[in-house]
């Protein structure tokens, strides 16, 4: 047995070493952004709006890149910004995209230092450039100042917060049943209405002012 | 194939026919319109402002031509409309799936991929449902050309 407990530092030096890293990595950008460091990066909108909209997707769907591209200023613009409608972005990878679960980390990484809306808007912009070949920091590093970036790269490489996200979104894709992205799930009084495919903005528009018109 | 056989055939393909549209008509209105219409929008064949009185009408006249076969009223007009109906989706399904659309069937709800297995069952939908009409609009020619008709306890020749 004795042996067995000379080993210990050996396994255990890794493994503090990985958390060390990584803790440092957080440190460093939490004193360099203070409460910049958002926990809630993936919410826009008012915490008080009657209607929260959580939605589905994958960064290389282009599904999902139509969506942002054409519904989702519209719906920033008449909904958000005017307290009626919260927005959640959620991580749903799909395993025939081989650089979906990286993309995510980048953008989830932009979040951690207050970047999330305009990485994760970039990506999808940019989707045609890295989702065949996964050159994905070219494209981030065209809207990042080269110390944010270097920042984002470092959490991408050190941070397993950024794991955590995407799990415990594709978490909640499962309890919701979602198939497929984009997938919209509109939350109101507390029940769950998912809604895929999700239309164009006139249509998703034309219902939105319905059910807020009848609350 | 005797007579006796051939109306067993004719009502079991009725019954058939008529609870498969209600159920379809059923997964579609227990969710939102609104899922409906994004379903019809993946198909690329309507304007933007059609699609919500589409989606909000369709499911009840799906489920009213299924009342119909299933009750046996009518049968010729609500076989025939059923026919011209799934006649329009499956061509519908036929083109997008040849033009390689990844899309949703939408056909009996959400969470359903077109593809051959979707083809196949609405083509024999398709088929059941012509089968059905021909033969409703058979059985009303044979009537009205002279065969016994039973009224009351007793048959008379019809005009």
């Amino acid at each position: 047995m004795r042996p067995l407990l000379f080993l210990l530092p050996v396994l255990l030096v890794p493994v503090l070493a990985g958390a060390g890293e990584t803790s440092a990595a957080h440190k460093k950008v939490a004193a360099e952004h203070g409460p910049a460091l958002l926990q809630n990066y993936k919410e826009v909108g008012s915490p008080n709006a009657p209607i929260t909209l959580e939605i589905y997707s994958d960064y290389s769907c282009p599904s999902c890149r139509n969506f942002y591209m054409q519904t989702y200023p519209a719906l920033i613009s008449e909904f958000v910004n005017t307290n009626r409608v919260r927005i959640i972005h959620r991580d749903f990878p799909l395993p025939q995209h081989p650089f979906s679960v990286l993309a995510a980390r980048y953008a989830n990484a932009a979040g951690e230092i207050g970047k999330y809306d305009v990485v994760f808007m970039q990506l999808f912009k940019t989707q045609p450039e890295w989702e065949n070949n996964g050159a994905i920091e070219p494209e981030v590093a065209k809207v990042l100042s080269p110390s944010d970036l270097a920042k984002v790269r470092e959490l991408v490489k050190v941070d397993p917060n950024l794991e955590k996200t995407v799990a415990s979104d594709t978490r909640l894709a499962n309890q919701d049943a979602v198939n497929q992205t984009p997938t919209m799930v509109l939350v109101r009084n507390g029940k769950r209405e998912v809604i895929a495919p999700i239309p164009p903005y006139s249509v998703l528009k034309s219902y939105l002012d319905s059910v807020l018109a009848h609350r | 194939m005797n007579v006796s056989m051939k109306r067993i055939l004719f009502l079991a393909a009725r019954i058939v026919l008529g609870v498969v549209m209600i159920v379809a008509a059923y997964m579609k209105l227990r969710v939102s319109w609104l899922v409906f219409a994004g379903s019809i929008s993946q198909y690329n064949l309507l304007p933007d402002n059609w699609l919500e009185p589409v989606a909000r009408i369709l499911p009840w006249f799906e489920l009213a031509l299924g009342v119909f076969l299933l009750a046996g009223v009518l049968t010729r007009w609500a076989g025939l409309l059923n026919s011209l109906l799934l006649g329009l989706f499956f061509g519908v399904m036929v083109r997008s799936y040849a033009a390689g659309l990844k899309i949703d069937c939408g056909c009996f709800g959400p969470g359903e991929a077109l593809g051959p297995k979707t083809l196949i069952r609405d083509g024999s939908l398709l088929a059941l449902s012509i089968g059905v009409t021909v033969a409703a609009f058979l059985a009303r020619k044979k009537t009205s050309r002279g065969a016994p008709v039973r009224v009351g306890n007793t048959t008379v020749n019809a005009l």
